[in-house]
């Protein structure tokens, strides 16, 4: 009961609900869901651009975080933990599509048409403030910095995924993917090229 | 005087604002004086307007919280319930280790049934020819040569005196 107040009380705070989680309220850990369930949906989705293994994923990244909240650092951020783990498991799975594109025996497979049907022109990337030929060329540069961003390494997309969307700090990513910060950096930054070596293409 | 032009690596940091404060104040000054880096920071600019611009729009399915919460307690439960049981959990060997295992079963009994196979039968034959020759020794007589035989009878006090 005590236990449940106090969560009540700091429900700002991920590293309390995980506090009390840990002493066996389950309200926050709900707290957590609802608070980490879409960016965490989003996350992924970006990474994998597949609903249904987007939805798995955080599922998975939810069960682990309850089975193994003891082990979890106070030391350091909720979110960082969280998406460690979520990491960990997109890029998992973006390893083994990879491995299965690489192996695969027809020269497309189904990963690769999937990319092309995220890649062609949809309402995301519509901007109704501008006029019809600047939109046009703006959703062409978006899709082409969108098929760029696919054909990154899972690390690379992942690293830039984790600073440009989420917003974390180098120092945060370098946590999250276990590398260090100059290995992030080079991470970051060789992504961004290859954007913009598209993008000189394009211009 | 002018020092050299930044490096994209370091705009791509300097906008990422990852650049210590010393750094970011060098930068800064030479970015004031240089055309040509202001020109970069300005191209690499733009990309992180593209990233950021391609978010925002995702959202997850209806009841999304509640399917996580229902997936959770289920798994939580069914994992509950194996360790109360102790009977429905999953053998140790199931799936893929039950594949290997029943493979590495055969093929050692395949590489006994052939290869100890041939030797024991290669003992047995040896065996038997052993068997064999010692009943044909035993089966003659076969006595040492007496003293007289071998022309030793010196030995025993009267060689050469006998007549």
């Amino acid at each position: 009961m005590v236990e449940k107040e106090a969560c009540e009380l700091k429900e700002n705070s991920d590293e309390d609900l995980i506090a009390g989680f840990q002493q066996g309220n389950s309200e926050c850990f709900e707290k957590l869901v609802v608070r980490y369930s879409t960016p965490l949906y989003r996350f992924i989705y970006r990474l994998l651009k597949d609903e249904g293994e987007s939805q798995d994923l955080v599922q998975e990244t939810f069960l682990r975080v309850y089975r193994s909240s003891s082990q979890y650092n106070p030391q350091y951020p909720f979110r960082v933990w969280i998406y460690s783990i979520a990491s960990h498991l997109a890029v998992n799975v973006l390893n083994s599509a990879r491995r299965r594109r690489l192996f695969s025996f027809w020269g497309r497979s189904e990963h690769e048409q999937d990319e092309e049907q995220w890649a062609s022109p949809d309402e995301e990337f519509v901007d109704p403030g501008q006029n019809p030929e600047e939109e046009f060329s703006h959703q062409q540069m978006c899709i082409s910095i969108q098929e760029v961003i696919n054909k990154l390494n899972p690390r690379q997309k992942l690293a830039l995924t984790l600073n440009k969307i989420e917003g974390l700090s180098y120092k945060e990513i370098a946590r999250i993917m276990d590398i260090n910060l100059s290995a992030v950096e080079s991470l970051i930054f060789r992504a961004k090229q290859k954007i913009q070596q598209e993008l000189s293409k394009k211009m | 005087m002018r020092t050299q032009h930044v490096t994209d690596r370091k705009i791509s940091c300097l906008l990422d604002g990852e650049l210590s404060l010393a750094e970011h104040e060098a930068i800064s000054l030479h970015l004031d004086q240089c055309q040509v880096c202001r020109e970069k920071v300005v191209r690499w600019q733009r990309i992180d307007q593209y990233l950021r611009h391609n978010e925002r729009k995702i959202a997850p399915p209806a009841f999304f919280e509640q399917k996580i919460l229902a997936h959770v307690h289920r798994e939580v439960a069914t994992a509950a319930g194996y360790m109360a049981t102790g009977g429905n959990r999953r053998p140790y060997l199931c799936g893929l280790k039950f594949r290997f295992a029943t493979v590495g079963l055969v093929a050692l009994g395949f590489f006994l049934g052939t290869v100890m196979g041939t030797k024991l039968t290669a003992f047995l034959v040896r065996e038997k020819e052993g068997i064999d020759i010692i009943a044909v020794l035993s089966s003659q007589d076969i006595s040492s040569p007496s003293i007289t035989e071998l022309g030793l009878d010196f030995i025993n006090g009267n060689g050469g005196e006998s007549s």
